[in-house]
């Protein structure tokens, strides 16, 4: 278990948006991980309830990556070597605004960084609002999840 | 001595102390699966029994086993 999670460049944009006081959340995939689910992604998604771009940019120069806020069919985004999974997200199916969700959330260390994570049962919430094939797919392994962290005692 | 340990003990008796302990503490595990199953029949158990292996590892250990599975875009979004 030497290996990191996350990239150098990861872990340095994650300190650089909490030092820049900017609330983010992961979500999707990546959170149910964290809660224990199994499974795989290739994203890393970042929810924030508004991109102040000057922040966030700051946040991406401080990680050696950079943020655009999109043109043209490109959404905005934060790029760079080791940032490529990285995935900028402004809306959240199904899900209450942003405020409420970050005020449920949960805060874990990942490789000594800290980060903000949708709680389990909210990303079952999201992914069965999506309704995408692949969403459809994952519901199982993450309801078994969600009952095994119950029966735990981890979840409320 | 009941049945359980019985069959524990038949099955572990040519392992060494540490597998014998990991057998044990999986039986465990699936015996918990089994129960968190039994008033979920939308559930597969054995998805209830990797969860529960699952929670066991530090959380950013969970993330990395998700995330090393598949291979980075070649390009960025």
């Amino acid at each position: 278990m030497s290996e990191f999670a996350l990239t150098r460049a990861e872990r340095a944009l994650f300190e650089a948006l909490r030092a820049l006081d900017v609330p983010c959340l992961l979500v999707g995939m990546g959170a149910a991980l964290v809660e224990g689910a199994q499974g795989t992604t290739q994203d890393l998604d970042l929810w924030f309830g508004r991109i102040d771009s000057a922040k966030v940019g700051e946040a991406a120069r401080r990680a050696g990556g950079f943020y655009t806020s999109g043109v043209g069919l490109q959404p905005p985004a934060i790029g760079g070597d080791g940032l490529e999974r990285v995935g900028v997200v402004l809306t959240a199916s199904g899900l209450e605004p942003f405020e409420a969700e970050y005020a449920r959330s949960r805060e874990y260390v990942l490789d000594e960084v800290r980060v903000r994570v949708l709680p389990l049962e909210r990303v079952i919430v999201s992914k069965r609002a999506a309704n995408r094939p692949k969403d459809a797919a994952q519901i199982p392994l993450l309801e078994a999840a969600l009952a095994a962290r119950r029966g735990s005692g981890l979840t409320d | 001595m009941n049945d359980a340990s019985n069959d524990i003990s038949d099955a572990t008796r040519d392992l060494t102390p540490e597998q014998r302990a990991w057998v044990v503490h999986s039986e465990a595990l699936w015996r918990k699966a089994h129960g968190i199953a039994s008033t979920r029949p939308d559930l597969d158990v054995g998805d209830v029994y990797h969860a529960l292996r699952s929670l066991e590892l530090p959380p950013a250990e969970r993330l990395r086993r998700g995330l090393t599975r598949v291979r980075v875009r070649a390009h960025p979004r």
